[in-house]
C-alpha cells in the first residue's frame, strides 16, 4: 500500500470513519509496523496543533452587524396577507372616488349588490 | 415558522464561519467581508430553511458558494480592465504570516501559532476548509463532502494529505530550530 493510501486509512481511522473491518486491519497492521504507527503519531500530531492553534477569533461586531444588517425577505404568506390588504384599499378608495366624482353608477351599483343580496337571502328561506 | 432562529444561528456559527472564511480567503479583511455576506444571506434566507440540513453545514455551503462566486468575479476583473470597465484593485496581503514574521507579531501570536499558519500556507484553501469543519467543528466525512460539495472520497484524501503535509511541515521547522 502507499504512503498516501496509508494515510488516508491512518486520517480515517483517526476520526473514526473506518468501518469495523478495515480498523481491525488497520489496529493488525499498527500492532506489527512501527513506521506505520510513528506515522500515526505524526497525523495525530498534526490534528491536535490544527485544533490547539488554528482558531482564530472572530472579528469584534461581525455577529451583531449580520443580524442588522439582514432584513429578513418577506415569507410567502407575509406576501399574501400584503397583496389582500393592498386590493381591500384599493376596493374602498375607488368605492369613496366613485361616489364622490360618479354618484348615480355608485346608486345604481349599490341597488345592484342590495338587490342581489336581498334574492339570495329570499332564495336560502 | 424556521428550525433556527436567527440570532440562534449567528450565536452559534459566527466564530466558525469566520475561521471557515479565513481559511478559504487567506486575510482577515476578505474574510470578514465573506463571513458577513454569508451570514446575511443566510439570515434572509432563514424563512425558506425548514431544517431538511443541518443548519451549520447549510452555512458553510452558503460561505463556500459564496467564496466560489468571488472567486469567479476576481478571474472576470482582467476582462472588465482591459475594456477599461473596471478601475484597478489595490489586492490586499494575507494576514497569514509570511516566511519571515516580524518579532511583535511571533510574540503576539505566539511561537506554536505562528509555526501554524506558515505550515497552513503549504495547503490549498480547499484543505484548510476540510481541516477547519474536521478539526474546530468535529463534522463527519460525510457533513463535509456536503458542505464543501465534494465526494467523500475527495474528503478522506484531502484531509489525510492536509494532516500529513502540516506533519511535514511542523516536523522540518522543529528541525530547523533544532539546528
Amino acid at each position: 500500500m502507499s504512503a498516501e493510501n496509508d494515510d488516508e486509512e491512518l486520517s480515517a481511522y483517526l476520526d473514526g470513519e473506518l468501518d469495523a473491518a478495515a480498523r481491525e486491519r488497520l489496529a493488525e497492521r499498527l500492532r506489527t509496523e512501527p513506521a506505520l504507527a510513528e506515522r500515526l503519531e505524526r497525523l495525530t500530531s498534526a490534528s491536535a496543533a490544527f485544533r490547539a492553534h488554528g482558531r482564530e477569533p472572530e472579528p469584534l461586531g461581525l455577529a451583531a452587524r449580520a443580524l442588522a444588517e439582514a432584513k429578513p425577505a418577506p415569507s410567502p404568506r407575509g406576501w399574501r396577507y400584503a397583496f389582500v390588504g393592498f386590493a381591500l384599499l384599493i376596493f374602498v378608495l375607488g368605492g369613496v372616488a366613485l361616489k364622490k366624482f360618479m354618484p348615480t353608477l355608485f346608486n345604481n351599483v349599490q341597488q345592484m349588490i342590495t338587490g342581489a343580496a336581498s334574492q339570495m337571502g329570499s332564495g336560502g328561506k | 415558522m424556521s428550525a433556527i432562529e436567527a440570532e440562534e444561528l449567528v450565536r452559534r456559527y459566527t466564530a466558525l464561519v469566520f475561521n471557515l472564511a479565513l481559511r478559504l480567503c487567506g486575510n482577515r479583511a476578505d474574510a470578514e467581508d465573506l463571513a458577513q455576506q454569508s451570514l446575511i444571506r443566510a439570515i434572509q434566507a432563514l424563512p425558506r430553511f425548514r431544517g431538511e440540513a443541518d443548519p451549520g453545514v447549510w452555512l458553510y455551503r452558503i460561505t463556500v458558494n459564496a467564496w466560489k462566486n468571488s472567486l469567479r468575479a476576481k478571474s472576470a476583473r482582467p476582462v472588465l480592465r482591459f475594456f477599461g470597465l473596471e478601475e484597478k484593485e489595490v489586492l490586499s496581503e494575507p494576514d497569514l504570516p509570511g516566511p519571515d514574521p516580524t518579532p511583535e507579531r511571533l510574540a503576539e501570536a505566539g511561537e506554536a501559532k505562528a509555526r501554524l499558519d506558515r505550515a497552513l500556507e503549504a495547503l490549498s484553501p480547499e484543505e484548510r476548509a476540510v481541516l477547519v469543519l474536521r478539526e474546530l467543528d468535529g463534522r463527519s466525512y460525510a457533513e463535509i463532502a456536503e458542505a464543501l460539495d465534494l465526494p467523500l472520497g475527495t474528503v478522506k484524501s484531502r484531509l489525510a494529505r492536509a494532516r500529513a503535509e502540516l506533519a511535514v511541515r511542523l516536523g522540518v521547522e522543529e528541525n530547523d530550530d533544532v539546528r
